[in-house]
């Protein structure tokens, strides 16, 4: 009955209560968001599931060490997704720019001999989404991936709304052109 | 392109959209551009979604929690739990020391009567009575002019000391 009202809180309500020191309320709140966190990751990092795990559990620890930090005014979802960003950003950083080729190859031509049609657009999909920049990518990962709306990704990012907007038109333009250049190939 | 569009698109395919919806569409785009772009953009949502993360994540970090839980949270005082003996004595000793520690008390001035005895000095005057003889000198009446053949001379007081006497004991 109690794990039933925790689950009916919202997230703002479960970092107070997490930060109060209840326990339960990690574990709702990771049932809430750590499979998303882990798409996203795992998106934003090149497919490398093991890079996804990690940049996940050192994410959800950041809530597990100071969930004070948190301002509870805020919203815990844009929130979340600004910490992930600066994180993935972080990588993007620490990255050699040599090592971000190499890899890219590594995933492209993986299972490439595949005949599946599908299978072979989701690859030429994704390698559409990494040829994009760093900040072009996050923005369309976040805008048509984890479907958040333009305002909350302007708060992530931390540009104007505007910037967003330019930066989704132009990413979806790039991938478009990308498959339909696939496609007639 | 609109971003209200581009929300129908990443939800609703063509045939979803209200008639209103369509015609706002159609402004802008073909009803075959609206639904190019509903499926592009459903099969970049639908791109990866099936990646779910390792199930031990989840109990990695509820063990972490519960790790960090201990190391940052000691147990405040008020919740530790002591021995009954213990709390009984705290509550006997409590009560003794109310015993022990007597509050001071504001000081109140009652008026008593007391006696107390003292010396004077009083200086008494007292009168003695003595006995003075004196020789009363009778002069008779006589004529002073007459002088008194072979008659007494006059004496020296000095000569006579028991008329000296006489004189000297009036002055006492």
């Amino acid at each position: 009955m109690f794990k039933k009202a925790l689950e009916q809180y919202s997230d703002e309500a479960l970092m107070r209560e997490l930060a109060k020191g209840k326990q339960q309320a990690f574990g709702v709140l990771y049932d809430r968001y750590g499979p998303r966190m882990y798409r996203y990751f795992y998106r934003m990092l090149w497919q490398d599931a093991g890079k996804a795990e990690d940049f996940t559990q050192e994410l959800f620890l950041k809530i597990i060490e100071k969930p004070q930090s948190f301002d509870p005014s805020r919203n815990f979802c844009t929130w979340l997704y600004t910490l992930a960003a600066n994180l993935c950003k972080n990588e993007y950083r620490r990255k050699k720019p040599g090592e971000l080729g190499e890899m890219d190859q590594g995933i492209l031509f993986e299972n490439f001999s595949e005949t599946m049609d599908q299978r072979l657009f989701d690859q030429q999909l994704r390698r559409a989404i990494d040829q994009l920049s760093a900040n072009h990518r996050q923005c369309f990962i976040l805008r048509y991936q984890e479907e958040r709306s333009v305002a909350e990704i302007a708060a992530i990012v931390g540009c104007p709304e505007g910037t967003i907007k330019s930066r989704l038109h132009y990413a979806l333009q790039q991938v478009s052109q990308h498959l339909e250049a696939w496609k007639t190939h | 392109m609109d971003m209200k569009i581009e929300d129908w698109a990443m939800k609703r395919d063509w045939t979803a959209l209200s008639h209103t919806e369509q015609r706002l569409v159609l402004t802008q785009m073909s009803q075959e551009e609206y639904q190019h772009l509903y499926q592009r953009l459903q099969g970049i949502k639908a791109l990866d979604a099936e990646v779910q993360p390792p199930a031990q994540l989840r109990a990695r970090l509820l063990e972490q929690l519960a790790v960090q839980e201990k190391m940052e949270r000691p147990k405040v005082w008020w919740k530790r739990q002591i021995p009954l003996w213990q709390a009984a004595a705290a509550i006997l000793l409590g009560v003794l020391s109310t015993f022990w520690i007597s509050k001071p008390q504001p000081k109140v001035v009652e008026p008593r009567v007391v006696q107390v005895r003292d010396t004077l000095l009083q200086e008494k005057l007292v009168w003695k009575e003595r006995i003075v003889q004196k020789t009363l000198v009778v002069y008779r009446d006589r004529d002073s002019l007459q002088v008194v053949p072979n008659g007494p001379k006059g004496v020296s007081l000095e000569d006579a000391p028991e008329l000296l006497g006489l004189f000297t004991q009036a002055e006492k």
